[in-house]
C-alpha cells in the first residue's frame, strides 16, 4: 500500500501532476515519522496517531501546497510556450542568417514585388479610380448639349443652364462648369495649373464639403463678389505647406487677387469634371448671364431620390424643346445628352489604359507570388533532411510545421517593413519628379500616398502563397517514411532523383512563367508607350490658341462672320504673330467636327441612304492653317485666297482618307459630296499629312478640310503662331479682337502643348511609370531564377567537391551546371514562348487591334532576355561552386 | 500575541530551511527533523507548516525539488537550493545577524539605559 507504484514515475512524462506529488510527499513524511517513532518503541497504533499530531492538520497543509504547485505549473507552461516561441524566432533568424543568400534574394524578391504592386496600385488608384468617388454616385448625372442634325455633342451656354436648372422636378441640384487654366502668380515663376469655373452649387451638387474653410456661397456666383477660390488638397499640401492659415490667405489668380475660402479633401479627384486644382465660382457679367451663344459650360446634376437616369434624360430632352422652341434663332435643332456617372466614366478614363496598367499590377504580383512559391518550396525540400531528424528524434509535426512557419513569417516581417518603406518613399519620390507644370493637370496636384489597403492586400496574397508553398514540403516531409529520407539525404549523390526532379521541375516552371510574363511585360509597355507615342502630325510649339463666339444675332450673315474672322487674322500678324488662322475646331481642342460625305466616282454618283454614308472627320479652316500647325502637304495645293469663292467649293483632305477611300486612284480632282454642307459638292485640291486630333490610341481618322470661308461657324478657334512665350501674347491678342470688335470675348486662351498636357501629361506619367515597373518586373524575374539556381547549386557543393576531387577541372564543373541550365532554359522557354505568343496576341488585338511584326520582335527579346538571365544566374553561382575547396565541399552540408 | 508568533515563525523558518538545504539536497522530512533537532521542538510547533513553506520557495526559484530514493529505498522529494536560493540566504543572514545583534543588545543591557541617558 505505501509502495508508489512505478507506471506512476512515467506518468510524469505527461506533465507535473501536482496533486499526486503533494500527497506522496505529505504521505511519506508521516510514514517516515510513524517508523521512526515504531522505532523507538511506539506501538504502530500510536505513532501514527502521534506523527499526525505533530504534523497538523494533514488537509489543509495539502491544499495548500497544490494551490501554490498548481500556479506555479501553469506559469512555467506560459514561460515554456514563450521560450518555444523565441526559440522558434530565433531559430528562424539564424538560419536565415546562415543562408544569407536565400534570405537576401527572398526579401528582395518579395519587397520588391509586394512594393511595385501595392505602389503601382496607389497611383493608378489615385489618379484614375479614386477620382470618381461620390456620395450615392448613382444618383450624379452628366449632362451636355447636342446638335441634333450631325449628333455632334456640345456645351450648353449660360442662359441655357440657367433656365434647366430653374425648370428641372427630377433633378434635386443642377450645377454647371467650365473647365479653364489659371496663371497662379505665387513667390517664385507664375504657374499654370488646371482649373475650373464652377457654379456656386457644384460641390453641395456632388455631395462633397471641403476639409478646411467652406464651399462656395450662392451669393459667390454674382459678378464682383467672385474672387473666392478652393484648392485641391494636393495643391494644398504642395504649394500651401499644407498650413489651415491658408484659408482665408491670398492667390493671385489671372493677376487678380482671389481669397483662398476652402480645401477640398484628398479623396476628392475632379477628373470628371476637369483635371481641376483651383476652383473659382462661375460668375459671368450681368449682360452675358442670359446669352445663349457661347456654349461651353457642362452640367451635372444630382437625381432626386428615387428618379432614374432615363426620367432625368427625358425632362431634359422636353426643357431643351421647350427651349428650341422660345429661342428658335439660337436654340433650334440644340438638344441634349445625359448619361449616368458610370457611363460618363467608361467615356473619360481610357478603358486601355487602365486595362493595361491593372495587366501590369497583376504581372507583379503574379512574379512575386511565383517566386515566393519556388524560393520557398526549394528551401524547404532542401530542409527535408533536418526535418526528417528533427522527427526522429521525438519533434512533433505540429512544431515542425510551426518552425516552418516562424521562418516564413520572420521573411515577410522583414520583406513587408522594407516594401512598405520603399513604397511610401517611392510615391512621395515619383510624385516629386512629376514636374510642377505638370502637376497642375494631375488629379489632387498629383499626390498619391501609398494606399495602404491594397499594400495589406498584396501581403495577404503573397503571405497565402508562402505558407501554402513553404509548409507543404514539411508536411509532406511530417507523412513520409523517415528512413528513407534520412538514408537518402545521406548517400553520397547528395539527392535522390526524386527529389531533383521536383526541383528541377521548380525551376522549369518558373522559367516557364517568367517567359510568358516577360513577353507580356513588353507587350504591355510597348503598347503603352503606343499610346503616348502617336505622332503627332503637327507642330505645336509656340501655338496660341484661343476661341471665339460670335454673338448670332449680330454676325447673322456668313459674310459678317467671315469679315469678323478675316479682319481678326489679318490683325494676328507680324512682328508678335506669325501664320494665324481661323478653324472650326483644332487638334486637342475637344471638339471634333465630323460629316458624312460620299464620293461621286466611286459609286456612279447614285443617291445612297445618308445613313449608310462613311463619315469622315470634317473640319472648315483658313488658309493659313496647314502652315501655322506646320502639316505638310503632300501633293496638290492647300487653300488659296480663291477659293472663298462661293462658286466653287474645293477641300483638302489627308493620307488616311485617301487611303481608305481613293486607294490607287489620284485623288487630286476627285469630287466629293459633304452632308455636312447640305450634300455640296467639293473638289479635292490637295493631300495633307494625317494629324492626332484627340488622346485617343490608334491611327488617325480620315479627314476632309473645307476653306473657312465656305462655312463660317460662329463659334471657332484661332490660333496664331509666335516666336516667343505665347502666353505672353494673350493680352495682345486680346486687343486685337477688341480692335475688331470689343463686345466678342475670346477664351479658353491656351497654348496648343498647354492642350496636349492636359490630354498626355496622366498617360505620359503612367507610362514612364508602367517601363519603371515593367522594368522591375523583369528585374524581379532575373532575381527569382537566380535565386532558386544558385540554392540548387549550393545543394550540390559536395558532389562537386566529389568532382573536383576526382579530377574534374573548373570548366567541367562549369559545364556541368551550364548544361543544367540549357536544360531548364529549353524545357522552360520553349512552351512558355509559345504561350507567350498566345498572350501576346491576344493582348496585342485586345489593346491596339493588330498583330504586327513586332510580336515577334518582343518574343525574340524575351526569348533573349531571359536565356541572357537564366545563362547569367547559372554561372555566377556555378563558378563560385567550382571554386570552392574539394575537402570543404565534400564536408558541407 | 499568537499570531505574531507565527509571523515570526514563518520568516525564520524560511531562513532556517534555506540553512538547512545549505549542507546539501535533503527531503521534506529530513529537514524537518534537522530544524526540530537543533531548535529542540521550539520553532517548528506543528511539522505540516514546512510544506507550504518548502512549495512557496520553489515557486520564488529560491529551491528546486526532484523526485529521488530515499535513505530506505522509498522515492521521496529532494529539495536542493538554487544560485538565488543561496544569495537570499545570505542576505537573510545578514539581516537576521544585524536583527538579532540589535535585539540582544536591547534585551541583554546589564545598565539602566534611562539613568545613563539622563
Amino acid at each position: 500500500m505505501s509502495h508508489t507504484p512505478m507506471w506512476r514515475r512515467y506518468l510524469r512524462f505527461f506533465g507535473p501532476d501536482v496533486e499526486a506529488d503533494v500527497r506522496d510527499e505529505l504521505r511519506f513524511h508521516i510514514e517516515a515519522k510513524t517508523r521512526e517513532l515504531i522505532d523507538g518503541g511506539v506501538s504502530p497504533e500510536a505513532a501514527r496517531r502521534e506523527a499526525l499530531r505533530r504534523f497538523g492538520d494533514v488537509g489543509e497543509v495539502n491544499d495548500m501546497c497544490r494551490t501554490i504547485g498548481e500556479e506555479q505549473v501553469r506559469k512555467t507552461a506560459i514561460k515554456d510556450r514563450i521560450g518555444t516561441w523565441w526559440y522558434d524566432i530565433s531559430h528562424a533568424i539564424r538560419s536565415l542568417l546562415r543562408a544569407p543568400r536565400f534570405a537576401l534574394v527572398a526579401i528582395v524578391t518579395l519587397a520588391g514585388g509586394l512594393f511595385g504592386t501595392a505602389s503601382l496600385f496607389s497611383l493608378v488608384d489615385a489618379w484614375i479610380v479614386r477620382s470618381v468617388r461620390f456620395p450615392e454616385p448613382n444618383r450624379l448625372i452628366f449632362a451636355r448639349g447636342l446638335e441634333v442634325r450631325n449628333g455632334r455633342e456640345i456645351g450648353v451656354s449660360f442662359g441655357d443652364y440657367t433656365d434647366i436648372a430653374a425648370r428641372t422636378r427630377q433633378l434635386q441640384s443642377l450645377a454647371a462648369w467650365t473647365e479653364d487654366s489659371f496663371t497662379l502668380s505665387m513667390e517664385g515663376p507664375a504657374e499654370r495649373v488646371g482649373g475650373a469655373r464652377v457654379s456656386t452649387n457644384l460641390f453641395e451638387t456632388l455631395a462633397v464639403q471641403p476639409v478646411l474653410g467652406r464651399a462656395f456661397l450662392p451669393q459667390e456666383g454674382e459678378y464682383g463678389r467672385h474672387q473666392v477660390a478652393i484648392v485641391s488638397y494636393g495643391f494644398w499640401k504642395t504649394r500651401l505647406n499644407g498650413d489651415s492659415s491658408a484659408v482665408g490667405s491670398k492667390l493671385n489668380i489671372n493677376r487678380e487677387p482671389y481669397v483662398i475660402v476652402g480645401v477640398m479633401p484628398e479623396s476628392f479627384h475632379l477628373t470628371l469634371v476637369g483635371r481641376a486644382n483651383v476652383w473659382v465660382p462661375l460668375a459671368p457679367s450681368p449682360e452675358s448671364r442670359s446669352q445663349r451663344r457661347a456654349r461651353y459650360f457642362q452640367m451635372i446634376g444630382r437625381l432626386r431620390p428615387g428618379v432614374t437616369v432615363a426620367q432625368a434624360r427625358e425632362e431634359l430632352n422636353s426643357i431643351t424643346a421647350q427651349l428650341a422652341a422660345a429661342y428658335p434663332d439660337t436654340n433650334r435643332d440644340i438638344g441634349s445628352v445625359t448619361m449616368g456617372l458610370s457611363e460618363e466614366i467608361g467615356r473619360h478614363t481610357g478603358q486601355n489604359v487602365l486595362l493595361i496598367v491593372f495587366g501590369v499590377t497583376f504581372g507583379l504580383l503574379l512574379i512575386a507570388c511565383s517566386n515566393i512559391a519556388s524560393l520557398l518550396l526549394v528551401r524547404a525540400l532542401a530542409r527535408q533532411r533536418q526535418a526528417a531528424i528533427q522527427l526522429s528524434v521525438g519533434a512533433s509535426r505540429g512544431r515542425l510545421i510551426r518552425q516552418g512557419l516562424t521562418e516564413t513569417l520572420a521573411l515577410f516581417i522583414v520583406a513587408g517593413l522594407a516594401a512598405a518603406a520603399a513604397a511610401a518613399w517611392a510615391n512621395k519620390v515619383i510624385t516629386g519628379m512629376i514636374p510642377f507644370e505638370n502637376r497642375g493637370y494631375l488629379p489632387d496636384y498629383g499626390q498619391a500616398p501609398l494606399n495602404w489597403t491594397a499594400f495589406v492586400f498584396v501581403l495577404f496574397i503573397a503571405l497565402l502563397t508562402g505558407v501554402v508553398f513553404g509548409l507543404a514540403p514539411a508536411m509532406e516531409t511530417a507523412r513520409t517514411d523517415l528512413v528513407t529520407v534520412l538514408k537518402e539525404s545521406g548517400s553520397a549523390m547528395s539527392q535522390s532523383t526524386k527529389s531533383r526532379r521536383i526541383r528541377m521541375t521548380l525551376v522549369i516552371g518558373q522559367v516557364f512563367m517568367a517567359t510568358i510574363l516577360a513577353s507580356a511585360t513588353v507587350v504591355l509597355v510597348q503598347s503603352f508607350r503606343k499610346v503616348v507615342d502617336v505622332p503627332l502630325g503637327f507642330d505645336s510649339s509656340g501655338v496660341l490658341t484661343f476661341r471665339v463666339s460670335l454673338d448670332d444675332r449680330q454676325y447673322a450673315k456668313p459674310e459678317q462672320r467671315r469679315a469678323f474672322f478675316d479682319s481678326l487674322v489679318t490683325r494676328l500678324g507680324p512682328p508678335q504673330f506669325g501664320n494665324a488662322a481661323v478653324a472650326a475646331t483644332i487638334p486637342f481642342g475637344n471638339s471634333q467636327g465630323e460629316s458624312a460625305f460620299r464620293l461621286p466616282s466611286a459609286d456612279g454618283a447614285k443617291p445612297t441612304d445618308v445613313a449608310r454614308l462613311p463619315r469622315a472627320g470634317f473640319n472648315a479652316v483658313s488658309s493659313g492653317y496647314f502652315s501655322a500647325l506646320r502639316i505638310p502637304l503632300r501633293s496638290g495645293r492647300v487653300f488659296a485666297q480663291a477659293d472663298s469663292q462661293d462658286v466653287l467649293l474645293s477641300a483638302v483632305v489627308n493620307e488616311p482618307f485617301v487611303t481608305k477611300y481613293l486607294s490607287g486612284r489620284n485623288p487630286i480632282g476627285q469630287s466629293v459630296v459633304l452632308g455636312r454642307l447640305r450634300n455640296r459638292m467639293a473638289t479635292i485640291v490637295g493631300v495633307v499629312g494625317a494629324t492626332r486630333e484627340n488622346g485617343d490610341p490608334g491611327p488617325a481618322n480620315p479627314q476632309i478640310y473645307v476653306p473657312f470661308d465656305q462655312a463660317p461657324d460662329s463659334d471657332a478657334f484661332v490660333i496664331a503662331r509666335s516666336s516667343g512665350d505665347p502666353l505672353k501674347l494673350v493680352r495682345e491678342a486680346r486687343q486685337r479682337v477688341a480692335a475688331v470688335d470689343s463686345s466678342q470675348p475670346l477664351y479658353e486662351a491656351k497654348t496648343l502643348d498647354e492642350r496636349l498636357d492636359e490630354a498626355f501629361v496622366p498617360y505620359r506619367i503612367l507610362g514612364g511609370l508602367l517601363l519603371w515597373f515593367g522594368g522591375l518586373a523583369v528585374l524581379l524575374t532575373g532575381v527569382g531564377i537566380y535565386g532558386v539556381i544558385a540554392f540548387s547549386v549550393s545543394q550540390r557543393t559536395r558532389e562537386i567537391g566529389i568532382r573536383s576531387a576526382l579530377g574534374a577541372g573548373r570548366l567541367q564543373l562549369q559545364m556541368l551546371f551550364l548544361r543544367q541550365g540549357i536544360l531548364i532554359l529549353t524545357a522552360g522557354l520553349v512552351p512558355g514562348l509559345l504561350c507567350g505568343f498566345v498572350v501576346t496576341v491576344a493582348l496585342r488585338s485586345l489593346l491596339l487591334g493588330m498583330v504586327s511584326v513586332e510580336t515577334i520582335a518582343s518574343l525574340v527579346f524575351t526569348a533573349v532576355l531571359v536565356t541572357s538571365v537564366v545563362v547569367l544566374a547559372t554561372l555566377l553561382p556555378a563558378r563560385r561552386a567550382s571554386a570552392v575547396d574539394p575537402v570543404t565541399a565534400i564536408r558541407y552540408e | 500575541m499568537e499570531k505574531s508568533s507565527l509571523d515570526v515563525v514563518r520568516g525564520t523558518l524560511d531562513v532556517m530551511i534555506l540553512k538547512t538545504l545549505s549542507w546539501g539536497a535533503l527531503h521534506g522530512y529530513a529537514i524537518s527533523q534537522i530544524i526540530l533537532r537543533q531548535t529542540d521542538d521550539a520553532l517548528l510547533i506543528e511539522e505540516g507548516a514546512l510544506y507550504p513553506a518548502l512549495y512557496r520557495m520553489e515557486a520564488k526559484g529560491w529551491i528546486e525539488a526532484e523526485w529521488g530514493v530515499s535513505e530506505n529505498n522509498r522515492r521521496a522529494k529532494y529539495y536542493r537550493l538554487t544560485p538565488d536560493g543561496r544569495r537570499r540566504l545570505r542576505e537573510e543572514l545578514k539581516t537576521w545577524s544585524h536583527y538579532a545583534e540589535a535585539v540582544g543588545k536591547v534585551l541583554g543591557a546589564t545598565t539602566n539605559p534611562i539613568a545613563e541617558k539622563s
